[in-house]
Formats: structure tokens, C-alpha cells, sequence
């Protein structure tokens, strides 16, 4: 679905990491580097943002170049961790700006329009506040429309940049269970970036980490919180501390 | 959300244009029987020959008023999409400013709008001053993020502006610099038929394009980012919303002056009564808002015999409805 060769990113002419053989299916992977490592970088790479690379990102077996602006909306959507609204849109109305790539130049509804919108607010379960006034909403429920405005966009790829990061205990936790039960009935490809290393076990099937320059798949849950806490030093510096 | 919820404002906006238009043709110094106007629009005559000319007169201030209006206003509608600033507008921002300098260079250098080549050199300078600023306001976007010092920004340009136009004044003689404050009041008096033919093509074929924008307005109010993951093209994008708006504001000011508010009240108001969201239904109804909101206040100003610079009903207007959308927003608690 998603697939990186000889990849190698770079941020103003610097080095920032590099892939070698990467091949990612469906399902929940989660996106673990430090600070500064280039995980928001090479989501904005994968969204055909950031020119600044070599080697190939192919989505459904196509170079991401060789995609249309337009097309690529169709293949890849993205939650970033804050999001505002200009204008008293409801709920609702953020959820169909998700049908804007597939709508006419005078963004004409269709009826399929408000039907995918339907079915995504009854998948989310967001009936209680999509139609209040966006800007009113609590962080929480924001994320949840912009969630649910991704889904809507209807593509083979969700990006989230950190979705959970301004997000309390009880809503990052819901916000992760809203994940796994829309990889669960879709056959989406869900890419989150998180620091909440602890909780990707139960979650996700897989793990892109970025450390010292590399980008690596980890595919055993079992090993996932070791290899992240080796990698990162961490189990060094445990020990130092006692 | 349906188009058809804003069919009854869009139907209210259009009979009210209407309704002032009649009225800004019969009302007035000399006033006039409907039959009588009727007669000489269909191409008759009058009883009084001197009519025709007031008819002609009140005729050209009027359809003037409703294209400047609208260009304003929708305008002041993207720019504020844009900026995601509701108090954003071709005034505020000082792109009128950059209209005024470059219409300031040539006034006070002695060329007057009276001959054709003398109307095609106000508007370039215009449209080069208005642009300048946007650009200029544009690169310093990407060093502030905070939209409300952008405006700040926005608003020193207008003082900068105006104080260089005064550095102008030393070299200008009296005539051009009557002229030139004159044209500074606001109005939409004095444009004559070929010069109006020139105006309107440009705006209405300027406000044609702006549907060009339909879809990336829609994905703008989301933000930048965001707008780029729905496959809008941002630099497209912003190339087309400098070209729009910077040359239907520096249209409208090169031949009716710096008309301040309507272009930031009237997409304010729009937005707040509007159902839609989709900018294909919001542009037309901003557009004849505006339209609605210039004849008003030039039925105003000709009902003082001319006395009330056009500038000075705007503002009484205007000013209000921005304090109370601010007001507004700060009960909702909305950050901007």
C-alpha cells in the first residue's frame, strides 16, 4: 500500500534519515522517533509536500510524483495535531469539506456526498455534537470530526501528526480506540507519529521508527517497546539512575 | 447547507439593489416621474431635454456604485479566507494605500483621468501600487504567523503610504492637489459612459474569475495545510487571490477613491446570515451585499445634495457592524 526505496530525506540540503527496503500493508503502524528526527517531515514528504528527497515513495504502486495534486487527495488523507476552523462551520460541514477533491469546480454536493458524510457520523458514532458550531467543540471532539473528515475523503491512507498531543488520558485513549475500529472495518493503512511508546503493543500491528538517521519497520509487538527503549538509549540511562 | 436556504437573502439582496437603483434614478435635486425615466432609458425623450443628462448621470453613479460595492466586497471575502482574519479587507490591509500611492504619482504629476491614455496610466499605477503591497504583505506573512500583527503590518503600509503622498504634495501644484483630495473623499460621481465601459468590463470579468476560486476557499478556511491535503494547489492558489483582489480593489479606488468598510463589513455580515458554506453560493451573495451597502449609502450621500463625502457614510455605517462582530467573536471565544 505505502512502499519506500532507497529513500533518503533531507531538510535544507541536511541529511535527515534514510530508508532502505520498506513495504507497509493495512492496518495501524505508528510513527516513533524523537524530536526532530523528520516524523512530521516525512509525512509531508509521503503528501508530496516536501520535495527535498531521493530514492522512491510509491503509493498503490505509483510514485507520488507521478500523481496530480488533485489525485494524490484521493489516495492520501492527514489529521495534523491542531486544527481551526475560519467561519461558523458545524461539524457537519468540516466533515464535507473531506468530499471537496471528488466535487466539481463550484464544489457542487452530491447526494453520495451527504450519504458517505451519514455513514462516516454514524461509523464515528459523532452524532451528539456534529452539528454544533466547530469552534465551540472541546479538543477532544475537534480531533474526532477531523478524524471523521479524513475518513470521509475516502482514501487507502490516513496520516495523523501527532493527533493525540494536545489531548487528555481519556480522550487519547478513545481517540486510539476510534483507530483501530476504523482499521478494523475499512482496509485502511493508518500512519499515526505518537511519543506514547506504552500503549502501541495493544494497538498497532507494526512500527516505523526513525533513530540515528535510519528508518526501520519493527513487526513483532513483543519486541516493539525494547527495541524503541534500546535504540533510544533509555535502558542505559534506567540503570545509571539506580 | 442546501443552496436552497439562501435562496430568500440572495432574492432580498436583488430586490433591494433593485428597488435602490429606481430610487437613485428618480430621487434626487430634480426629482422624476417614472414614466419620465422610463421613457428616456428606452431610448425616448423627455419633456425637458436636459433630463436625459441627469438620467445619464444619476444612471453611471448608480451602476458604478453596484460594481464597486461588489468588487469590494468580495474582495474583503477572500482576503479575509485568506488571512483567516475577519477583520482582514482591501482597506485594512493597505492594498487601497498602494492604489492611492501609485494613483497619487500620476495625479500629482500632472496627468488628469480626462483623456483616454491618462485613464489607462491611473489604473496600471493603481493596479502596480495595490499589488506591491500585497506582495510585500505576503512576504512578510511568512516571517508572521500571527494574522493580527499581519494586519498591524497591513496598517503602518496604509500610514507609510499616506505620509509619502504627503512628501508628494511639495512638488504639486494646487490644481492636482485639490484634485488629488478631492478624489481622496470617496465617490462614485464623475465616471463618464466610455470610462464606465472600461470599469465594468474589468470588474466583471475580475469577479467572474474569483469562481476560479470556488474550491480552494472552501478548503482554505481549514487552513493552509490542510487546504494542500485536499489537493488545492496552494501557490496557484495564491497567485490568483494577489491577481483578483489586488486589481479589483485597485479598480474600484483608481476611479471612486479609497472607499473604506464595505470591504470588511459586508463579508462579515454575508458570513454570519449566509447557510451555505460553499464560496459558488457566498461570492454572488457578497457581491450584491456590497452592491446593496454602496447604494445605500450613496442614496445618503445624494439625499445631502453631495454635501457628505461618501467616505464619512461608510464609516458611520461600517464601523458599527465591525465593533459588533468583534464583540462577537470574543463571546464565542473565537481565536483569530
Amino acid at each position: 500500500m505505502l512502499a519506500f526505496k532507497q529513500l533518503e530525506i533531507k531538510v535544507s540540503g541536511r541529511h535527515l534519515f534514510a530508508a532502505e527496503n520498506v513495504h507497509i500493508q493495512s492496518g495501524i503502524v505508528a510513527l516513533v522517533g524523537r524530536n526532530g528526527t523528520g516524523k512530521s517531515t516525512l509525512l509531508k514528504t509521503i503528501m508530496g509536500l516536501n520535495r527535498e528527497f531521493t530514492g522512491e515513495i510509491k503509493v498503490s504502486d505509483k510514485t507520488i510524483q507521478s500523481f496530480h495534486a488533485a489525485d494524490l487527495a484521493k489516495e492520501i488523507a492527514i489529521v495534523y495535531s491542531k486544527s481551526s476552523i475560519f467561519g461558523n462551520h458545524t461539524g457537519r460541514d468540516v466533515l464535507m469539506l473531506g468530499r471537496l477533491p471528488y466535487q466539481n469546480a463550484f464544489a457542487k454536493e452530491t447526494v453520495a456526498d451527504r450519504e458517505q458524510v451519514e455513514q462516516i457520523i454514524d461509523l464515528l458514532q459523532l452524532e451528539k455534537f456534529v452539528d454544533q458550531e466547530f469552534s465551540v467543540l472541546s479538543d477532544g471532539e475537534k480531533q474526532l470530526i477531523m478524524i471523521g473528515r479524513a475518513v470521509v475523503q475516502d482514501t487507502k491512507i490516513i496520516l495523523l501528526d501527532e493527533p493525540a498531543a494536545f489531548l487528555d488520558l481519556v480522550n487519547r485513549h478513545q481517540l486510539m480506540q476510534v483507530l483501530k475500529h476504523i482499521a478494523q472495518s475499512t482496509e485502511k493503512l493508518i500512519l499515526f507519529s505518537t511519543h506514547q511508546v506504552d500503549v502501541l503493543p495493544n494497538i498497532c500491528k507494526a512500527i516505523l521508527l526513525i533513530d540515528q538517521g535510519r528508518l526501520q519497520l519493527l513487526e513483532n509487538p513483543k519486541e516493539f517497546i525494547s527495541t524503541i527503549y534500546d535504540s533510544f538509549g533509555m535502558n542505559k540511562i534506567e540503570k545509571d539512575e539506580v | 447547507m442546501s443552496l436552497r436556504s439562501d435562496i430568500p437573502l440572495f432574492s432580498v439582496l436583488i430586490i433591494g439593489v433593485f428597488i435602490l437603483f429606481w430610487m437613485n434614478l428618480l430621487l434626487g435635486d430634480v426629482p422624476m416621474k417614472t414614466a419620465d425615466v422610463f421613457n428616456i432609458l428606452t431610448g425616448g425623450v423627455a419633456d425637458n431635454s436636459a433630463w436625459s443628462y441627469i438620467i445619464e448621470s444619476r444612471l453611471n453613479r448608480s451602476v458604478v456604485a453596484i460594481l464597486a460595492g461588489g468588487a469590494l466586497a468580495v474582495s474583503g471575502l477572500i482576503l479575509q479566507v485568506f488571512f483567516r482574519n475577519p477583520l482582514a479587507g482591501p482597506g485594512v490591509l493597505g492594498i487601497t494605500s498602494g492604489a492611492s500611492l501609485g494613483v497619487a504619482v500620476v495625479i500629482l504629476g500632472g496627468i488628469t483621468m480626462g483623456s483616454f491614455l491618462g485613464n489607462l496610466g491611473v489604473i496600471m499605477a493603481g493596479v502596480i501600487g495595490a499589488i506591491a503591497v500585497l506582495l510585500l504583505l505576503i512576504f512578510i506573512a511568512r516571517f508572521i504567523k500571527n494574522s493580527v500583527t499581519l494586519l498591524v503590518a497591513g496598517l503602518m503600509f496604509g500610514y507609510f503610504t499616506a505620509a509619502l503622498i504627503n512628501v508628494l504634495f511639495l512638488w504639486a501644484n494646487e490644481t492636482d492637489t485639490r484634485e488629488y483630495v478631492v478624489w481622496g473623499l470617496g465617490s462614485f460621481e464623475g465616471v463618464n459612459s466610455t470610462e464606465l465601459m472600461i470599469f465594468a468590463l474589468l470588474i466583471v470579468t475580475l469577479s467572474l474569475l474569483c469562481f476560479l476560486l470556488v474550491k480552494p476557499l472552501n478548503a482554505l478556511v481549514a487552513g493552509v495545510d490542510y487546504a494542500a491535503s485536499i489537493g488545492i494547489n496552494i501557490k496557484t492558489t495564491r497567485l490568483f487571490i494577489i491577481v483578483f483582489t489586488g486589481i479589483l480593489a485597485a479598480v474600484v479606488t483608481v476611479y471612486c477613491g479609497p472607499v473604506g468598510f464595505i470591504g470588511i463589513a459586508v463579508p462579515q455580515l454575508v458570513r454570519v446570515l449566509v447557510k451555505s458554506k460553499n464560496h459558488a453560493v457566498i461570492i454572488p451573495i457578497v457581491f450584491f451585499a456590497g452592491s446593496f451597502l454602496a447604494l445605500s449609502a450613496d442614496f445618503i450621500v445624494r439625499m445631502s445634495s453631495n454635501s457628505l463625502p461618501l467616505n464619512t457614510v461608510t464609516a458611520i455605517v461600517g464601523a458599527p457592524i465591525i465593533v459588533w462582530v468583534i464583540i462577537k467573536m470574543n463571546q464565542r471565544n473565537v481565536s483569530f
